[in-house]
């Protein structure tokens, strides 16, 4: 008896304790003070505001719901917490789901429901993310501990409103190259009950997000926003207060706004004010003047009087910094290049599988249907392919069917594949003379395409649609679209958003021309910031085996973040121009001649 | 000689009567024992105390849920065990508990091994209940059996705590500091 008292006190005390160590971190520094807010790190304050407060309305979304789009009718919580079904799949209390996310990882779901059929006050759905990749483009793990504190309207439809109290626990969100930790502590509240106005509102104890060392950290946070989907573009309205701090400023400030904060569709806000206050009174406020253009009034002794007015961007404020200059421009250039070329090359892969002589086309003449593979196919010139997937009908592919190729040295046609990608077909008609159309959703996993002289890896997601129908003589047709994707080469990745290629490719007598329009944004650890690129000409590409040539024509933009512009015009196969406009204003300031090999 | 015992009222006088030596054999084997163990008892107080110790003067209260709720309170801290305040916690902890159910086993001749094992286990196994792999698996299984709206002390326990290698490493060197200080009791014998 005394035995057992004892292992009782003992497990008591350790709870009591939190465990006896402190994960050998150090005893906790003194609280931060505030911050005195100076002319001097003004912006950064508010850069790290801005950054945190987005990316806290980011956390919400991928807790909740994408209020900034038209998702309030399916809730990416519900989505999340594999409970959109409930009515199809009532969930027993208690049980715990391991289910597998769309794309990659598992989500183990635990819940406890008073009515199995739907979300009641009091309701617990716990969640733990093991590198879950739903396709959304973000790979989430950690914990998402929800209890459900108000329930109002059908979840079912568009017009409801749910409360949750959320509780984060070492929650990683990557997405591309970024990693984010997460921390949590809050309540969330989902309002559609004025459909189509919808709102979010995050307000609790604690948020804490790190990137790397660094981290932000909200307490007595309310973040709300509200869009109107009923206009079009939908119109967002956003309010924000709280206290912030973190290492990234060194101190606390506390931030309220005083104007609500205004955006359309997807551009930035075009009116707002954010007071931020720091010690003895001291602040900033960050006056939104339109979408691009905001003023930092600066009170630094706290008499109400503005000391100073710093007018900045849009693109400053959330952290994008890129720049082209002349001493820049060749290696944005360079990463630009890579860039499209990459993403074209990694692209085209998966639509010129499924020829007669490619590993999915002879997986077809084989007539398979059903469930399948792993069968091991011979590339047409060298290599294998271990093709595996589901079938509906033998001898064609239709909506629904999945494949898969795993790449051994797969040689045919000038190119040479590692790698796997998983397609699955959205649609594809068939027509006589081993010729189609495909669209398909298609996911590649360190993919290697070696063409042309030059290997290039893709990694993410790509909808694509194919057309090798040779409606025009010769020419087949490539249109490829990614949220986020990542383009691999000399050891470097870059990180595509918003990627988009089309491509005319006549390639019925050598050598192989592809006419090709590229749009999108790229970063790269060589090159800070974000870069928008765009074809202001087609690019024409003759394709031949060696890495020093480029397109014979064509010119592609490249704008950064505080508005310069790189104008990369191909002279010919050998040799580029790139024209530097430092102020963005149409003219080229600057003009660099060289060769398409310097730019390897 | 032969005792005969006619009931267990006699025990003691039927020692008697076996023999003065014997009686003083065992007395004198009690009274060293508890001295022994008093002893034992005086060091696994201490190493609580110094353990509590850590908790008052280095740590934040408020991440503590025995002193929470006295945060507001809290004078601040002062930094006294310095590094070492970071694992003493898990080291005292283990040694006091494992000493007292050594002592608690009494005079059992497996009370050592035993006593020091199911201690060892025990705060072991809490210890790893707040690493991402066991809490991944029991924290949401146990807070929807325990069905309490925030899951409770234990769940926090494992949700909040920090798993850390250097204090498992602790816990064991406590557990076999016990062990070896308990063998005053062996030699006492």
């Amino acid at each position: 008896m005394l035995t057992a008292m004892l292992f009782a006190a003992g497990i008591a005390t350790t709870i009591a304790t939190g465990g006896g160590g402190s994960g050998s971190q150090p005893p906790p520094p003194p609280p931060p003070a505030m911050l005195a807010i100076t002319a001097d790190n003004a912006l950064d304050v508010s850069t790290v505001l801005v950054v945190g407060i987005g990316m806290s309305f980011d956390i919400g979304e991928i807790t909740g719901t994408d209020v900034g789009g038209a998702a309030a009718a399916s809730p990416r919580l519900l989505k999340l917490m594999r409970v959109a079904d409930l009515p199809s799949k009532p969930f027993p209390n208690g049980s715990a789901k391991l289910e597998s996310c769309f794309l990659d990882g598992t989500v183990d779901v635990t819940g406890t429901f008073a009515d199995p059929n739907t979300l009641t006050v009091g309701d617990r759905i716990i969640a733990v993310f093991t590198d879950c990749d739903d396709g959304d483009g973000f790979v989430i793990s950690g914990t998402v501990d929800l209890t459900v504190s108000a329930v109002q309207g059908n979840i079912m439809t568009e017009v409801f409103l749910l409360g949750f109290d959320v509780l984060l626990t070492d929650v990683e969100i990557v997405e591309g190259t970024s990693v984010i930790l997460v921390e949590g502590e809050f309540a969330m509240t989902l309002d559609s009950l004025a459909f189509p106005v919808i709102s979010q509102r995050i307000a609790g104890t604690e948020l804490s997000l790190a990137v790397g060392a660094e981290s932000i950290n909200f307490s007595g946070l309310d973040h709300f926003i509200e869009v109107d989907l009923g206009l079009m573009p939908e119109e967002i309205l956003a309010t924000v207060s709280g206290r912030m701090g973190g290492d990234l400023i060194g101190g606390f400030v506390d931030y309220e706004t005083t104007v609500g904060i205004q955006a359309v569709g997807d551009n930035e806000p075009y009116t707002g004010e954010i007071l931020v206050t720091g010690a003895a009174n001291s602040s900033v406020r960050i006056v939104i003047n339109d979408s691009t253009s905001v003023t930092l009034e600066v009170d630094t002794n706290g008499d109400n009087v503005v000391d100073q007015f710093i007018d900045t961007n849009w693109a400053e404020l959330n952290g994008n910094t890129s720049t082209i200059n002349a001493s820049t421009a060749p290696v944005i250039a360079r990463e630009v290049i890579h860039a499209v070329t990459g993403f074209g090359s990694v692209a085209i892969t998966p639509g010129s599988q499924f020829v007669s002589m490619a590993p999915f086309g002879l997986i077809k003449l084989q007539a398979v249907s059903g469930d399948f593979g792993p069968t091991d196919v011979n590339c047409a010139a060298a290599g294998t392919a271990a093709v595996s997937g589901t079938i509906a009908s033998a001898g064609t592919f239709s909506a629904g069917d999945l494949l898969t190729a795993a790449f051994t040295s797969c040689a045919r046609a000038g190119e040479v594949l590692d790698g796997s990608l998983d397609v699955a077909i959205a649609t594809y008609d068939e027509l006589p003379g081993d010729a189609y159309l495909l669209t398909a959703t298609v996911t590649e996993t360190g993919l290697a395409r070696n063409a042309g002289g030059n290997t290039y890896t893709g990694d993410g997601v790509i909808d694509v649609s194919h057309d090798y129908r040779y409606t025009s003589q010769g020419f087949t047709y490539l249109n490829a679209t990614a949220t986020s994707f990542t383009v691999g080469q000399g050891g470097v990745d870059r990180l595509l958003s918003g990627a988009s290629v089309y491509g005319e490719i006549m390639a019925s007598a050598p050598p192989v021309t592809i006419v090709r329009s590229s749009s999108g944004s790229v970063s790269s650890p060589a090159i800070d910031g974000d870069y928008v690129y765009q074809s202001v000409t087609p690019d024409t590409f003759v394709f031949d085996a060696d890495p020093a040539t480029g397109p014979v024509s064509g010119a592609l933009q490249v704008t950064a973040s505080d508005g310069s512009i790189l104008t990369i015009v191909a002279i010919d196969d050998l040799n580029v121009r790139l024209e530097v406009d430092y102020d963005g204003n149409g003219f080229a300031d600057t003009m660099i001649d060289t060769t398409w090999a310097a730019l390897q | 000689m032969t005792v005969k015992v006619r009931s267990a009222s006699q025990i003691c006088f039927a020692c008697l009567r076996a023999g003065d030596g014997v009686f003083a054999s065992i007395t004198t084997e009690w009274r060293n024992r508890r001295t022994a163990a008093s002893a034992l008892l005086v060091s696994a107080v201490l190493a609580f105390v110094i353990g509590t110790g850590v908790y008052f003067l280095d740590r934040s209260w408020s991440s503590v849920l025995f002193l929470a709720p006295l945060a507001d309170w809290q004078p601040g801290s002062i930094g006294l065990f310095g590094q070492f305040g970071n694992s003493l916690p898990s080291l005292a902890h283990a040694y006091a508990f494992a000493l007292l159910v050594i002592v608690a086993l009494g005079p059992w001749r497996w009370a050592r091994p035993a006593g020091a094992l199911s201690w060892l286990l025990v705060a072991c196994g809490l210890e790893c209940l707040q690493s991402p792999a066991f809490r991944a698996t029991f924290a949401p299984v146990y807070s929807v059996s325990a069905n309490l709206a925030d899951g409770g002390p234990f769940f926090d326990f494992m949700m909040n705590g920090r798993f850390d290698a250097v204090d498992l490493a602790a816990t064991v060197a406590g557990v076999l500091a016990a062990y070896a200080v308990s063998s005053v009791l062996e030699t006492q014998q």
